[in-house]
């Protein structure tokens, strides 16, 4: 399918009722045990079961506590998931992230998914623009190509070019995660995460991150994230599963609700 | 890490100090390229069973299958001690903690790293001295050092002068005890990052042992949680770490200091 065939949220619509999703999370539970609180048992999740398909931007809704960053973690392979299967599909096929190996869950890491979490882990002394290329020399990209995209979406972001040889553990928080999303989106991945991507940023680069999230939206990437911030929402989710029906427990206050594409598919698994 | 068969498989692999077990029950693979680290606290087998796995220690039980470089699947057991020597020679490396375990202290920096080159067979004085400059500058020690003996290295130094020893003769496999704990933190994190970065660009696999949570997380894909001699969990190490599932883990990750 051409690019051109994208450009339009009806286009994009019919094709993600098409296509099968790039992900199918379904029947997912999550409770965690501390063993260190003598074994106690705090269910998380129940029955979780959404999807994502190409083109489209779902957003996790809910109050905080509620899993939210819980289930992207468990997507990523990050956390471990006590029932039910999450299926990527990769370019090289499906993998149930649920139940995959370590090299598994690593090659889905590497060929279908990026993932932008709430904080750089920095690595010391690596320079900024080399943390943001590294994702594409990892995937074979010649590395002044890679250095030279990368470049691309650091000036985008406002990162001044004079910190570009630095490394991030010295940046300010705001200037850290601006690194980290050029980190998430530097690569062409069919699933994209995104934890809270502009939180601690300022008016005008969350609109650049606005504007990155809608780019790779009309690219074709399927996009899972955290917005608490109910304006960048509005502006790039199609529509929002709502957490909390899926936690077991009592409803919690459930915020707004933005709701511009179909219903919720909790049951399409 | 795209090859169809792990490097190393470990089977039921054990070893008993008399009476007393150092590590048992342990079974897993390593693949080209992965970096597998293992941890826990003193005493729990870690050290064994580097010692078990690199044949340094004889093993009680198991086995442990290598893929030579020409394919060729071999039972380390079964193996003469001339084989392992040769191994050693071409195809394996051993990081120890303590660079004075694994360096002569009182041979040339440039000796010591073409020493190895010449026990696989190289001669050419020039060669081998041109070989051991290009690696003291990949691991970021002056040239101009070359003549000096690793005694006058500072720690940071000698383990990077290790390092480059090993990995002269491009190893298939390398065995890392604790070979950042004797280091200034700064000092840790430079080699830290030069390890990552050799890593990377050499394709090489690595059984690092460590207490350090922090250094499994910067350098290996996955991790090995031991405790008592036997592994009570393991697993991607993001997912151990961020979502401990044994008891003893969720102690070891709950105990880090928030720096």
């Amino acid at each position: 399918m051409t690019r051109a065939a994208l450009t339009t949220r009806a286009a994009l619509t019919t094709r993600a009722a098409s296509t099968p999703a790039i992900l199918a999370v379904s029947g997912v539970d999550k409770t965690f045990t501390m063993h260190l609180q003598g074994g106690q048992r705090l269910p998380v999740l129940t029955r979780l079961a959404f999807e994502v398909h190409a083109g489209e931007c779902v957003a996790l809704g809910g109050a905080s506590g509620t899993g939210k960053s819980s289930i992207l973690k468990m997507v990523y392979g990050n956390y471990a998931v006590n029932q039910g299967s999450i299926v990527v599909r990769a370019p090289g096929g499906a993998i149930d992230i649920a139940g995959a190996d370590p090299r598994q869950v690593l090659a889905a890491r590497r060929d279908a998914m990026g993932y932008v979490s709430q904080f750089l882990r920095c690595v010391p002394r690596v320079a900024a623009l080399q943390v943001v290329a590294e994702p594409l020399v990892e995937r074979g990209v010649p590395a002044a190509q890679a250095r030279e995209r990368a470049a691309g979406l650091l000036t985008r972001l406002a990162i001044p070019e004079r910190l570009w040889s630095l490394p991030p553990a010295t940046f300010s928080g705001g200037e850290q995660q601006r690194v980290n999303i050029a980190r998430g989106f530097v690569t062409e991945l069919p699933l994209l995460l995104l934890d809270e991507p502009t939180a601690s940023l300022d008016v005008r680069n969350r609109e650049v991150v606005t504007e990155l999230i809608r780019e790779k939206r009309t690219g074709g990437t399927a996009i899972l994230g955290i917005f608490h911030d109910a304006e960048v929402r509005d502006a790039v989710a199609d529509r929002v599963v709502p957490v909390e029906e899926f936690t077991g427990g009592p409803v919690v206050d459930k915020g707004p609700v933005v709701n511009k594409g179909p219903v919720v598919d909790k049951g399409a698994a | 890490m795209s090859d169809a068969r792990p490097l190393l498989e470990v089977r039921g692999v054990g070893h008993r100090y008399g009476d007393r077990y150092g590590c048992r029950d342990v079974d897993l693979d390593l693949w080209p390229g992965e970096v597998l680290a293992v941890v826990g606290e003193s005493g729990s087998g870690k050290t064994t069973l580097l010692g078990a796995l690199s044949q340094r220690l004889s093993r009680t039980e198991g086995n442990v299958r290598y893929r030579l470089a020409d394919d060729t699947v071999v039972d380390l057991a079964e193996l003469s001690e001339s084989a392992v020597r040769s191994l050693w020679r071409t195809e394996w490396g051993f990081v120890h903690q303590n660079p004075a375990d694994g360096l002569r202290m009182h041979v040339s920096a440039g000796g010591n790293v073409g020493e190895p080159l010449m026990a696989t067979g190289w001669r050419h004085y020039g060669r081998i001295r041109a070989a051991a400059a290009q690696w003291l500058e990949r691991v970021e020690i002056p040239v101009d050092r070359i003549d000096d003996t690793p005694a006058t290295f500072s720690g940071g130094m000698r383990q990077r002068l290790q390092i480059a020893r090993n990995l002269v003769i491009s190893p298939r496999l390398v065995f890392m005890d604790e070979p950042t704990s004797g280091l200034d933190v700064s000092v840790q994190a430079r080699l830290l990052d030069l390890i990552r970065s050799l890593v990377a660009e050499l394709g090489l696999a690595i059984i690092i042992v460590t207490h350090d949570l922090g250094v499994a997380r910067l350098i290996s894909h996955r991790t090995l949680v031991m405790k008592d001699g036997r592994v009570v969990e393991s697993g991607l190490t993001d997912r151990v770490l961020d979502d401990p599932q044994a008891a003893y883990t969720q102690l070891l990750v709950s105990s880090i200091l928030q720096g």
